[in-house]
C-alpha cells in the first residue's frame, strides 16, 4: 500500500506539471479565467503531494 | 569570581585558545568586510563620484561606508547592532544613493564588467554574513533546536528515487518553454513568472518524494498520510467539479 501512495505522490507532482502547462497555454490563447484555474488546479496539487509526504503533527 | 545564590563561580580566566578564536573571528570579518568595501567601491561610490550627483547621494554612500566598517567592531558584543549596521544599513544607504543617483545612474555607460564585479562582491558579502558550524558543536544542543527524530546520515540512493527526480525535473522544464510561446507583452510576464515559480516548487516537491521513496521506514503509516492529504484533495476535487460544472453550464 506504501508503494501505491509512493506512486500517487509521484503522480501527483507531475499532475501539477501538467496543470502549469495548460495553465501556461491557455494564458497564451488569451483564456486569463482558465489560465488562472489551471494554474489553481496545479498548486492544490502540489500541496496534496506535500501532505502525502509529510503529514502535519496531530495536535495534542 | 562571581557570587550567585551564595555560591562562588570561578570565571574562565583568558587563555591562550582565545588568540585562534580571535584569529578566526579576524578572519570571518575580513571575508565580509573585503567583499563589501569591493562591492562599494564598484557600485556605490563610482557612480556617486563620476556623475553630477547630488550631495545626499554622496553622504548616504559615506554613511553606507561608515556602516560597512562600523559592523565588524560590534558584531561580538552587540550582534543586533552590528547586523544592524552591516546589513540593514549598509544595504540601505546603498539603495538610497542609487535612488538619489536616479536615472543618470541608470543611463550611466559604466564598465559592466565592473557592475558584474560588484554584484558577485555583493553576493560574497551577503555569504559573508552567514556563519559556519565549530567543528567541536552539536547542532542538537542548540537552545533553539527544534525536536523530533534524529537525522540521518546521507546515504547515496539507490534504485528509482534518481529516476523519478529526473522525470520530474525534465518535466518541469516543460511549462517553462511553453511560456516562450506567449506572444501578449503583459501575459507572456506572467506566464513566465507563473512557469518558473511552478517549475521552482515542483521541483522541490519532487525531491522531496524521490528522498521519500529511497527512506520509506521513515513516513508514517499510509492512513496517517491519506488523512492529512484529505483536505488539498477534497478541495482540489471540488475545484475539478465547479470547473466541470462551469464547462458543462457554458
Amino acid at each position: 500500500m506504501s508503494k501505491v501512495i509512493d506512486a500517487l505522490s509521484v503522480l501527483l507532482v507531475l499532475g501539477a506539471i501538467s496543470a502549469f502547462a495548460v495553465g501556461v497555454v491557455a494564458l497564451g490563447e488569451r483564456r486569463d479565467l482558465v489560465a488562472l484555474y489551471w494554474l489553481a488546479i496545479g498548486g492544490l496539487v502540489l500541496r496534496s503531494a506535500v501532505e502525502l509526504l509529510r503529514p502535519r503533527p496531530s495536535a495534542r | 569570581m562571581i557570587r550567585l545564590g551564595g555560591v562562588e563561580l570561578q570565571t574562565p580566566s583568558p587563555s591562550r585558545s582565545d588568540l585562534p578564536r580571535a584569529l578566526r573571528a579576524l578572519r570571518g570579518r575580513l571575508s565580509t568586510v573585503l567583499p563589501g568595501v569591493y562591492a562599494w567601491l564598484t557600485t556605490v561610490a563610482l557612480p556617486s563620484v563620476q556623475h553630477e550627483a547630488r550631495a545626499g547621494a554622496r553622504l548616504s554612500a559615506f554613511f553606507a561606508l561608515l556602516a560597512l566598517l562600523a559592523a565588524p567592531l560590534f558584531i561580538d558584543e552587540r550582534p543586533r547592532l552590528g547586523r544592524a549596521l552591516g546589513i540593514y544599513s549598509f544595504v540601505g544607504c546603498s539603495l538610497l544613493t542609487w535612488a538619489l543617483l536616479g536615472a543618470g545612474f541608470v543611463q550611466s555607460q559604466g564598465d559592466p564588467l565592473l557592475s558584474a564585479l560588484g554584484a558577485i562582491a555583493f553576493t560574497l558579502y551577503a555569504l559573508g554574513w552567514g556563519s559556519l558550524r565549530r567543528r567541536d558543536a552539536v547542532p542538537e544542543d542548540a537552545p533553539n533546536v527544534i525536536p523530533g527524530p534524529p537525522l540521518r546520515p546521507r546515504s547515496r540512493p539507490q534504485g528509482s528515487p534518481p529516476m523519478v527526480f529526473g522525470l520530474i525535473s525534465a518535466a518541469a522544464l516543460v511549462p517553462i518553454c511553453l511560456a516562450f510561446r506567449v506572444v501578449d507583452p503583459a501575459r507572456a510576464l506572467f506566464g513566465h513568472a507563473a512557469a518558473t515559480v511552478g517549475a521552482i516548487v515542483s521541483i522541490t516537491v519532487g525531491a522531496r518524494v524521490a528522498v521519500s521513496i529511497g527512506q520509506r521506514e521513515r513516513l508514517p503509516p499510509v492512513a496517517e498520510r491519506l488523512n492529512a492529504a484529505a483536505v488539498p484533495l477534497a478541495l482540489m476535487a471540488l475545484v475539478f467539479g465547479l470547473g466541470f460544472l462551469w464547462l458543462v453550464v457554458r
